[in-house]
């Protein structure tokens, strides 16, 4: 036996010897300088021999005598050539390489080398969106990419935010950026049933020459997401989970406690006027002795929690990911939330010249919210009534007689989304280079409202008919098919590069909705249509939706030893909503790159790794605030003298057509000393040309005014982003980044009067103006002084110097724009082994907010609310000196200068601790990676802003309901959340 | 499979062609309705019907701007100390500038009717011949309609009332398309000349149409329209030419029908009424109104020209416990709104024996003008003097808008002496030549129209 085995490794010794003589085996680990890269390749230089690193990084090779040299590459990160040097083992380490990282950038369409561009695009990691506790991934971009300004003005759950880039280009309120993923758009409403968890990548068009293939939609900039493909290999499976908790970052006002109140009620009785308007008797009796804590009702702490799993994998014809993910948040507000399920399958096949991908997406999601009407009014409740009796009933606390809590507690108010994404793909390569393809990607919306007012409540007894509660619901259904003809050349023909693409495209867009109000349901605790005796008087609903696109477009890439670049686009859009003359647009982009780095000059200059100057300059177009069949004259139905008839109350305009930006952009990317920073600087001049803008029509026309394309404004900017990566010996790892945006947005030509008096809500017409020559949507308000010592009565200085006292009579001045012009982000990562620890900021500086709130509490207009603490230092007799007038003078209805507030901030937006458990620990347990992590969410602000919060797209902001249109009514506090996560890899 | 892909690669580069043609753009609405909506002659007649709603719209209101408001700028009536404030004071006391709401409004409610009545005729174009009895119709009514709104604009902004004044910018732009323009305006003489083309025109077309419907023009009411508009232009050739027919194929009320007219709302003596909508407050009880409280004065002067026995005191003038005379013309019956008597037989009497009497007919005006005061229950004359009509004119249409723009044809002066001490009355007198007589071109008309001229007087 010994004997068997002896000669046996004899031989064997003999075989390797004699191997060696012509080639020897080689093994080694490829690391990432701390843990092990699986799936690397590693080659014999100048061959194709080679082999595929193991889950441990380890790798064994054969290599030919003659070798010289190994090379280990890996996407993401330097390729590294080994010398052989009659090594056998090798211990290989991989540097993550920056610049390759964003090599590929798709604009939806095309994939383009980085290097080889001329547009400017923001490529956003798709990492720095997820595992956030966050309902919405628009929000996570915040901060994120320089020029992209996202601003949330309810911070409910699910709420979707405003992503402005580049400015204002539309006075018609049409400046939301277009989000495509997988190839269709999505708005708003889809934002809460999509999976950020998903997101391969996530890149922002920011200029002409980028987004002047979306044509007559592309104006605002796009946001392209593309959803996560499979990866060849073993499947990879991935857990990932998280908890937290949330608390309101506002904290309330400080109001007054019951004594005050009632001490504050008599100086009210004895002011001068009858102007506090009482509503009268509440329908409880005060009680002095309690002080009631709305704000401790009305908010609570919320749990958020998201778990996911992914499965992806596959051959080198068949990939597959597949994911499911489940949200919930529990709101910082009582009853509110959202709670989330998606699924995703993203399959890739390919077969010969043939491929096939087929991505899809069904997502659904409840968000359920509190009555607009009077929920947030709880702030300013009055201390000394009792939300329940000692039995539990409710008590009435409002003018209605009825109970904000209670309506909230026993009712509904609710949307269930149901969201599907679908996106298939075919593809065929006819020659090298060359290949056709095709793309049908549609998106589904159905979002189902529900509104229901307990019978047994009394809001629904006092204020729905016949007392007994109502249910009011809506259907949403609304999609939108995308198709796409493609054909691609791409070919390097010596030192000449050709990228050139021809397309087709359609887009469908159609939906309806309907929905009714039902009374009557007897005593059911939650009503339901098949309760007996329900009415249900009125069916409302619309079927306008449908709305058609077609485009022809082209691009051209060319590039000369590839530092000289040239790029073109052409798009030629056509769709239903223009008007019969304007109903074809043309839109176009030229763009000129030139890679200085790569010119023998600077050959020498060692410290420039890559130093890119770019111009491009375009038109696109922004449809955004067309309505379908905007263009036509319509009519309205009238009876005279008991005969039908029909009046146009809306004139034709057949010149209705797109607002159009020509866009001018030059930028310079560079990266310096080996990827310790990069960056890249840019600057831009958009001018919006048939911009939206009621136009007041002359008389004679038969009509008033008409919504045209007349008004011009400028968007002019500089954008300014770096990144900086210190890796040091020992494995610390430290990258800094910084964007910083100033954007200043001018009205060139309004209307005949050179001024445009936007206010609405809780502005007065002219308390938000545009002014031709000025900057954008500047605030304008009374300018108050001060309170009268010897009158108790504020005084208010006018233009012309002098000083009033009646707000009636007094001028209103400019304070400054309500579109903050500077805005970035900021953030540092320290890694060292597998420890890392993250900072993100973003701010916002230069704006001018109405703190609607301190309107409310600080004035004594509707005397049946309780106000500021600060109102007890009211003037009450001749010498006192104060900055509140005498309780139960008249008083401005309106904000004065002083309301208007510095809405500049900083914020301390994620602060993530991470450590990732070293891969000799968890190995056993069949993982390859597994990562725990504690987020902060919010944690710090920073701001002189008084009021709930300062972030915000609107002029003003208020706790309070009333008027909804123009700024943020029922303002949703921020959330600041702390979450405990965990990530594993299988 | 070679062939296969080929197939697939072909079925796919097909399919989404498939929207190409350029019909996959048309979209048309399927609630919404727009001017697509009208596909045949009956729905131009809707839209005829919504021209005529113009008069009667809170936004187009025409008792308001051709009725009262002249009416208080007359010597005919007053407010009560209690009501009338704002827009209505303004007009009374002439103090109305080129930023008087009520002003800019009367000038465009007169372009809305405008606009109305040219769609209609732009949209009858489409269904020539399918109807052509009731293509006439709608084409003869629509141009009555354009007539009477321009006639309305010129008699308050245009300088001058005569026929031939001739000089650039003195009129209102005449509109005949349902387009935005940025229009000039027309003379006075090219206001009247389209204003009496629209006329003749539908005076021809509406030949042999239906008359059963006072709220719609018909051949008779167009004819007593054109007299009245000849009559303020000075043409009293033409007014025979126009209201000749009319009496002879229109009878007048007998004062008893003459008193259910105004206090029964019934029709007689009645050529056209404006519809009062239902629940628009303001049409209803213009002149008394019992649910607002609304009560408005004759001047004593007006009051004391009515004999005993003269059926239109009784019609149009009551006696209130707390103020004395008040008057009771489109007085509401209640609950219902009033539709109001835009153009009545009286007037047409009247037009014709004022043209025979300038003519030098004196004999034909005074049986005119006798037929008319036995049907009101007074004695006739035997003589008659141009003053002695226009004090007939002024008892028959009192209340009516008339009274001012006669003083105003006629180149007299206003003289409110005999009202003079009623507290909301402050211009007693307005010679005649004053630029108060005409109305000045909205400042906003004039800032949005840069084509649009201000008339000289109000620069």
């Amino acid at each position: 036996m010994m004997k068997r085995l002896l000669s046996f490794v004899a031989i064997m010794l003999c075989i390797v010897v004699t191997t060696f003589a012509q080639e020897r085996m080689i093994s080694g680990t490829v690391t990432d300088g701390s843990n092990p890269l699986p799936g690397v390749t590693v080659l014999v230089t100048g061959t194709t021999q080679g082999t595929v690193t193991n889950i441990d990084g380890q790798f064994n090779l054969t290599v030919p005598a003659n070798a010289k040299t190994i090379e280990a590459r890996f996407v993401g990160y330097k390729t590294i050539v080994v010398p052989l040097n009659g090594q056998t083992k090798f211990s290989i380490a991989l540097s993550e390489d920056a610049v390759q990282l964003q090599e590929i950038v798709v604009d939806g369409y095309s994939t383009q080398d980085m290097k080889k561009m001329t547009s400017t695009v923001a490529v956003v990691d798709a990492a720095n969106l997820q595992q956030r506790p966050m309902a919405t991934f628009d929000q996570a971009l915040q901060g994120q990419a320089a020029g992209v300004q996202v601003s949330l003005n309810n911070k409910a759950p699910g709420s979707s935010a405003s992503v402005k880039i580049r400015g204002t280009g539309s006075l018609a309120g049409a400046n939301q950026a277009l989000f495509i993923v997988d190839g269709v758009p999505v708005d708003g409403r889809a934002f809460a049933t999509l999976n950020p968890n998903d997101f391969a990548s996530i890149q922002v068009l920011k200029d002409a020459s980028a987004v002047a293939i979306y044509g007559s939609r592309g104006a605002n900039g796009v946001v392209v997401i593309t959803t996560k493909a499979g990866e060849s290999g073993k499947p990879v499976i991935n857990v990932n989970s998280y908890m937290g908790i949330s608390e309101s970052t506002f904290k309330g006002f400080d109001m007054m406690n019951s004594k005050q109140r009632a001490e504050f009620e008599d100086l009210i009785q004895d002011g001068p006027t009858s102007q506090p308007q009482w509503y009268g008797y509440m329908g409880q009796e005060p009680n002095t002795d309690i002080t009631s804590d709305w704000f401790g009702e009305f908010f609570r702490q919320g749990v958020t929690q998201s778990h996911q799993v992914s499965i992806s994998g596959g051959n080198e014809n068949s990939k597959f990911y597949v994911s499911g993910n489940y949200y919930k948040e529990d709101g910082i507000v009582r009853k509110t939330g959202m709670e989330r399920g998606t699924l995703r399958a993203n399959l890739s096949q390919k077969y010969d010249r043939f491929s096939m991908d087929l991505k899809t997406s069904l997502s659904t999601a409840k968000i359920d919210n509190v009555y607009k009407n009077d929920a947030y009014n709880v702030l300013t409740m009055l201390p000394y009534y009792s939300m329940q009796d000692e039995n539990g009933e409710y008590l009435p606390l409002d003018y209605n007689g009825s109970n904000p809590f209670e309506r909230i507690d026993k009712g509904e108010l609710s949307n269930q989304l149901l969201g599907i994404i679908a996106s298939l793909r075919l593809e065929y390569e006819l020659a090298d280079g060359l290949k056709i393809w095709s793309r049908t990607s549609t998106n589904y919306d159905q979002e189902l409202t529900k509104d229901i007012v307990s019978p047994n409540s009394l809001y629904g007894k006092n204020l729905t008919p016949d007392g007994k509660g109502s249910l009011s619901t809506t259907t949403y259904m609304d999609y939108r098919v995308v198709g796409t003809n493609a054909l691609q050349y791409n070919k390097a023909f010596g030192d000449h590069g050709l990228n050139v693409g021809v397309y087709q495209e359609y887009i469908l867009e159609n939906g309806y909705n309907q929905g009714f109000t039902a009374y009557g349901f007897a005593d059911a605790v939650t009503p339901t249509l098949s309760s007996p005796d329900v009415q249900v008087p009125v069916v409302r609903g619309s079927y306008d939706r449908r709305q058609t696109q077609l485009s022809y477009f082209t691009s051209m890439d060319y590039d000369y030893l590839g530092k000289y670049i040239l790029r073109a686009t052409y798009r030629r859009d056509g769709t239903s909503k223009f008007g019969a003359n304007k109903r074809w647009g043309n839109f176009y982009t030229v763009g000129a790159g030139w890679v200085i780095s790569d010119e023998a000059f600077l050959s020498n200059a060692s410290a420039i790794d890559n130093l890119k100057l770019r111009a491009s300059y375009g038109t696109v177009g922004n449809q955004g605030a067309v309505s379908r069949y905007g263009s036509l004259a319509t009519l309205a139905n009238i009876s005279y003298a008991g005969m039908p008839g029909v009046y146009s109350n809306k004139p034709a305009n057949p010149d209705l057509q797109w607002e159009t930006s020509y866009q001018l952009n030059t930028g310079l990317d560079f990266g310096f000393f080996d990827g310790k920073l990069t960056g890249s600087a840019n600057y831009y001049n958009n001018i919006s040309e048939d911009s939206f803008i009621y136009k007041p029509l002359p008389y004679t026309s038969g009509f008033s005014g008409q919504t045209q394309n007349a008004a011009k404004l400028q968007n002019q900017g500089v954008e300014l982003s770096l990144n900086s990566e210190w890796n040091t010996v020992a494995g610390f790892r430290l990258n800094l980044f910084a964007n910083v945006a100033y954007n200043k947005s001018k009205a060139l030509e309004l209307n005949e009067e050179g001024i445009e008096n936007r206010g609405y809500g809780k502005l007065e017409i002219d308390e938000l103006v545009n002014i031709e020559g000025e900057q954008l949507f500047l605030a304008k308000s009374i300018n108050k002084i001060g309170v009268d010592p010897a009158t108790g009565r504020f005084l208010f200085r006018n233009e012309d110097g002098s000083i009033v006292d009646d707000f009636t009579q007094a001028d209103k001045i400019i304070l400054g724009t309500t579109e903050a012009p500077w805005f970035g982000g900021f953030g540092a990562t320290a890694a060292w082994k597998g420890l890392s620890l993250s900072a993100q900021f973003n701010w916002e500086q230069g704006a001018t907010k109405l703190n609607w709130d301190r309107v409310e509490i600080e004035r004594v207009y509707y005397a049946d609310q309780n106000h500021s603490v600060k109102l007890l230092d009211s003037w009450k007799e001749p010498g006192d000196i104060t900055a509140y007038p005498e309780a139960g003078s008249f008083q401005p209805f309106f904000a004065t200068t002083d309301h208007w507030e510095d809405a500049s901030f900083l914020r301390l937006k994620n602060v993530t601790l991470a450590y990732e458990l070293p891969l000799t620990w968890i190995k056993s347990a069949g993982l390859s990676k597994a990562r725990i992590y504690t987020m902060a969410q919010n944690m710090m602000t920073w701001t002189s802003f008084s009021g709930i919060d300062p972030e915000m797209s609107a002029p003003y902001q208020s706790t309070n309901n009333a008027s909804t249109s123009g700024g943020v009514s029922n303002a949703y506090p921020l959330s600041k959340t702390f979450t405990v996560g965990l990530d594993l890899t299988f | 499979m070679r062939l296969r892909y080929k197939t697939i690669i072909a079925l796919l580069a097909a399919a989404p062609f498939l929207g190409s043609c350029e019909g996959f753009l048309d979209e048309e609405p399927i609630e919404v309705q727009t001017e697509l909506s009208i596909t045949s002659i009956n729905d131009v007649e809707t839209v005829l019907i919504g021209g005529y709603n113009s008069l009667a719209e809170a936004a187009g209101d025409y008792l308001f701007r051709n009725m009262e408001i002249p009416e208080l700028m007359s010597d005919n009536l007053f407010n009560t100390p209690s009501t009338g404030g704002g827009s209505l004071t303004e007009f009374a006391n002439f103090q109305f500038t080129v930023t008087s709401a009520g002003l800019t409004a009367t000038w465009q409610d007169g372009y809305i009717t405008i606009n109305r009545a040219n769609f209609t005729l732009e949209q009858l174009e489409q269904f020539r011949g399918e109807d052509t009895a009731l293509e006439a119709q709608i084409e003869g009514e629509a141009l009555a309609l354009r007539a009477m709104a321009h006639f309305d604009l010129l008699k308050n902004f245009g300088t001058s009332l005569d026929r031939d004044f001739d000089e650039a910018h003195s009129g209102v732009p005449v509109i005949l398309t349902s387009e935005v323009t940025y229009p000039e305006r027309a003379s006075v003489k090219q206001v009247y000349d389209q204003v009496f083309a629209d006329l003749d025109k539908a005076i021809t077309l509406l030949q042999g149409a239906p008359a059963d419907n006072v709220y719609r023009f018909n051949v008779n009411s167009v004819r007593a329209l054109a007299s009245r508009v000849a009559l303020y232009a000075g043409d009293y050739a033409a007014v025979v030419t126009y209201a000749d027919p009319v009496i002879k194929s229109a009878a007048l009320a007998t004062p008893t029908d003459f008193l259910q007219t105004w206090i029964a709302n019934t029709d007689a003596d009645v050529l056209l009424k404006v519809f009062a909508q239902e629940g628009t407050v303001f049409f209803s009880g213009y002149f008394n109104n019992e649910f607002a409280s609304i009560k408005k004065r004759p001047s004593p002067e007006l009051f004391n020209l009515y004999e005993d026995g003269d059926i239109r005191k009784e019609a149009y003038i009551s006696q209130d416990a707390d103020l004395g005379e008040i008057v009771v013309k489109f007085k509401d019956d209640g609950n219902e709104s009033r539709s109001i008597e835009v153009i009545r037989m009286g007037e047409i009497y009247l037009n014709l024996a004022e043209a025979y009497l300038r003519t030098n007919n004196s004999g034909r005006a005074l049986e005119l003008v006798n037929a008319l005061r036995t049907s009101r229950g007074v004695a006739e004359w035997t003589a008659l003097t141009e003053a002695t009509l226009l004090e007939e004119r002024r008892r028959e249409l009192a209340f009516e808008g008339q009274r001012f723009y006669d003083l105003k044809r006629l180149g007299l002066d206003l003289d409110r002496s005999a009202m003079a001490d009623q507290p909301k009355v402050e211009v007693v007198t307005l010679p005649a030549g004053d630029r108060r007589w005409i109305y000045p071109i909205p400042r906003r008309e004039i800032v949005v129209n840069p084509n649009l001229q201000q008339s000289a007087v109000w620069e």
